[in-house]
């Protein structure tokens, strides 16, 4: 363990070159003792990799690092380690089945050599969780932590080894709204005690509410730093894409027709054979999106596969149009308008090793003019619609003989969206549409998802994502536990509120609160 | 106590130790993430090479080791086809259990029913003087003691080490592993190495001592799919695999003592069947959500500690392959 403190860390001209790709580009950034410093930037604009190279996951083709102005090599985390550089990864490294002592003691120095000093660690875990208000019981195993309590357990080992500086990547995106403001509270602590933090994200309202410094970078490059109190949404989303950005929607009235799907009391197992879907009862008119919110592993997924046909209702009826389509395999519901964009996409949406044209008629190569007697497949008209859909659909590929795994995971989403909107869909069940997604698709993909509300579709959109869910819903539904606990109209919702209910308060509770 | 039931428990415990050390050897295989389905044909293939490299040196210490550096080898191309070659475990497992079974009736055939040398039972002064498990326990041969060390050892190293920390972490999430600095490939083949070096053991404990001789079909076919069984009836843990073997080996013991019974007249072959029947039916039992059903049943309080009793799942990495970035 050792106390170093690192007042000062600078990173001058860094450069980093992949096989026919400039990652990073004469990239200058630094990062003080008590503040925390953002970087800002769209997928593979280079800000994971421009971290990597400070936790020496990467070796920078040139450039040097500085500690309080003494440079400084790091060729592996291990040497970061040294230096007191610690990484929270987005995907916690951590061992689901052993307790949170044995994982902070996995891969460290032992006091008593070859044996186990589990409740050493135990006791140093208690000090430093009481010091920085971080509350994790070290004798519990991993996999009963919420995944907000997992990632406080990542933050006591980076501490537990003495990180004077942290790198949190993308540390929010899998926390609830009252989990972030934990976490948030933290890292203020952790400030205060004099550690320096980086803070990577995309998500700028977090980056205004947390950051003193921001570093936009793009395309490799570092667009601008700035102090945070001059940093307004809308100028640092034009930063991070290049160019004016919409970041709110216009939103014609909502004019709701008549019901396009309706679940009645509806239940379903989910994988692990439990009642993962409990009694649930909606209704969706054409013309309006109802969205869906809830942390991850709620039921949401259930909800959009037992509506698409893929999962099998132990109770409960589901209308299509005024049909009953329960039971039905997803082929019926193709046939009654449904079009569903999956949350799994590379599994559920697309064959990746299937070229781009076969996956835009996947669903529909059976039907004319996509084929011939039912049997034989008509090339010329397919590739006629195919370029058709790319270009409507911005999809950028480099042909339709392109496999899809090739594309990124915009333009995948892009072709999944052109291929369901393209059968001019009654019923469309988005699940967690912009995924993963850079900011230009997301604006793109949000468009197109209101377009189709103002042609009188029915829209169901699931979303672990807050925002996206308040720019485009009409109405909100919240889950937990597999059920609906409450219904808000969409417009202006309080986030408190909502995020009360995705932890499973009721909604009386919460407005009495 | 009597005398019969004392001997019977004696006879348990010896014929369960080559269950015991085949079972330890794959726990600690499997608990860094690798299984070795050839544990069947190993055990035979080592305990006819065990057999005829003790009568040729006449030292059993030779033919155990011959036995060791047999089963050692056979998991190594287990390991080399699965995590070199980025072959299914499995498939190699399997094929390589006929190959060495075959192996060895072929090679051993000439050696097969000739007398040669046995490792005789050695009482462990001091402790057999204890009653009952003096006799039961200490009254045994020397692959007994080793089995009784492996379980105690194969324990503490898992549960109160830190390289059986790593152990752990690289069958249970290897990425994880690795990130904290371990190499888990080269961790795979010591552990699987080690494990069929114990399944070696196991097949020289039957040819120089529970079973002693060679003979074709060999008498201990059968045993190496029973050990894999006991492996998830143990839950991956020593104490309960041990527990597993001596409890399928006591059930053996059961039905010999039924069969030579006068006045009970059920078929010899149902008899020895009763052990696989009830293997299959734990087998079934602690798998799956078969637990989780018949554990509700039960009143409430008596659920948890069932419930922790019976929690059985496999390192979560079992079979799989981990490429380091």
């Amino acid at each position: 363990m050792n106390d170093k403190r690192i007042q000062h860390l600078q990173m001058q001209g860094i450069v980093k070159r992949f096989p026919g790709v400039l990652a990073v580009n004469q990239v200058d950034f630094d990062v003080r003792a008590g503040e925390i410093h953002a970087l800002l930037g769209e997928n593979g604009a280079g800000k994971s990799t421009l971290m990597k190279m400070l936790y020496g996951l990467y070796h920078p083709d040139e450039g040097r690092i500085l500690i309080d102005d003494a440079e400084v090599k790091i060729r592996s985390p291990h040497d970061a380690i040294q230096q007191g550089i610690g990484m929270i990864h987005q995907h916690f490294m951590l061992v689901p089945s052993l307790t949170v002592a044995e994982n902070i003691a996995l891969g460290m120095k032992s006091s008593r050599g070859m044996m186990l000093d589990l409740r050493l660690v135990s006791e140093r875990v208690r000090q430093l969780s009481e010091q920085y208000n971080l509350k994790v019981n070290p004798d519990v195993p991993i996999w009963q932590l919420a995944v907000g309590e997992q990632q406080r357990v990542e933050i006591l080992r980076a501490l537990y080894k003495g990180a004077a500086l942290l790198i949190l990547d993308e540390p929010t995106a899998v926390l609830t709204p009252q989990e972030v403001d934990d976490l948030f509270r933290i890292l203020r602590k952790m400030t205060e005690e004099g550690h320096a933090l980086i803070f990577i994200s995309h998500k700028l309202h977090e980056v205004l509410a947390i950051s003193s410094r921001v570093t936009v970078l793009r395309d490799g490059q570092r667009v601008d730093t700035i102090p945070t109190e001059q940093a307004t949404k809308l100028k640092l989303a034009q930063m991070m894409v290049g160019r004016p950005v919409v970041l709110e929607y216009e939103r014609p009235t909502c004019r709701p027709e008549s019901e396009k799907l309706k679940l009645t009391g509806v239940s379903a197992m989910n994988d692990r054979g439990d009642l993962g879907l409990k009694d649930v009862s909606l209704t969706v008119h054409g013309g309006e999106i109802v969205g869906v919110a809830g942390v991850s592993g709620n039921g949401q997924r259930e909800l959009a596969q037992v509506i698409a046909g893929l999962r099998p209702v132990t109770g409960g009826v589901i209308h299509i149009g005024g049909v009953n389509v329960t039971g039905r395999p997803p082929a019926a519901m193709n046939v009654l308008g449904l079009s569903y964009i999956p949350e799994e996409r590379m599994i559920d949406g697309v064959i990746k090793e299937f070229t781009v044209s076969e996956n835009l008629v996947l669903q529909d190569h059976g039907r004319s003019p996509y084929t011939r007697a039912g049997v034989f497949l008509n090339f010329r008209v397919i590739a006629k619609t195919c370029k058709e859909a790319i270009r409507a659909y911005e999809i950028k590929t480099p042909g339709i003989d392109t496999p899809v795994k090739s594309l990124s995971g915009g333009n995948i989403q892009k072709l999944i969206l052109a291929r369901e909107l393209s059968r001019r869909p009654k019923v469309l069940i988005a699940a967690q549409p912009t995924r993963g997604v850079d900011i230009g698709a997301t604006e793109y993909i949000h468009r197109r998802l209101l377009e189709e509300r103002s042609k009188g579709t029915a829209i169901l959109l699931i979303s672990e994502d807050l925002d996206e869910i308040m720019a485009l819903s009409d109405r909100i539904l919240v889950m937990y536990e597999g059920r609906i606990v409450g219904e808000v109209p969409g417009g202006k919702v309080d986030v408190r509120s909502l995020g009360a209910m995705m932890a499973g308060a009721a909604l009386d509770a919460v407005e009495t609160a | 106590m009597n005398e019969e039931l004392i001997r019977t428990l004696n006879s348990i415990v010896a014929s369960a130790t080559p269950l015991v050390i085949a079972s330890i050897g794959e726990t600690i295989t499997e608990r860094a993430g690798v299984v070795n389905l050839s544990l069947d044909g190993s055990i035979i293939l080592s305990a006819m090479v065990g057999f005829v490299a003790a009568l040729a040196s006449g030292s059993p210490l030779v033919g155990v080791l011959a036995a060791m550096f047999i089963g050692a080898l056979i998991a190594l191309i287990v390991a080399f086809g699965g995590i070199t070659l980025r072959q299914d475990q499995v498939a190699v497992g399997f094929v390589l259990t006929l190959l060495a079974a075959d192996l060895a009736q072929f090679l051993g055939q000439s050696y097969s029913r000739i007398p040669g040398p046995q490792v005789l039972n050695t009482s462990l002064p001091l402790l057999e003087q204890i009653p009952v498990i003096g006799p039961v326990f200490f009254r045994q041969s020397i692959f007994v003691y080793i089995s009784y060390l492996l379980v105690f050892g194969a324990w503490y190293w898992l549960f109160r080490t830190r390289p059986g920390l790593a152990h752990r972490a690289v069958g249970e999430r290897p990425e994880t592993a690795f990130a904290r600095g371990a190499r888990v490939n080269l961790l795979r083949y010591l552990y699987t190495g080690l494990g069929g070096a114990l399944v070696g053991l196991a097949g020289a404990a039957y040819s120089l001592s529970v079973k002693a001789g060679w003979s074709t079909p060999p008498s201990m076919a059968g045993d190496g799919w029973i050990a894999l069984a006991i492996v998830i009836f143990g839950g991956w843990h020593p104490f309960r695999v041990v527990l597993g073997a001596y409890l399928f080996a006591g059930l053996r013991v059961l039905a010999n003592i039924i069969q030579r019974t006068p006045d009970v007249s059920i078929p010899v072959v149902l008899l020895n069947g009763v052990p696989w029947a009830l293997m299959i039916v734990t087998l079934l039992l602690v798998s799956g959500g078969t637990v989780e059903r018949l554990v509700r049943v039960l009143p409430r309080p008596a659920q948890k500690w069932t419930r922790n009793f019976l929690r059985s799942d496999p390192p979560a990495a079992l079979g799989t392959r981990f490429e380091p970035e």
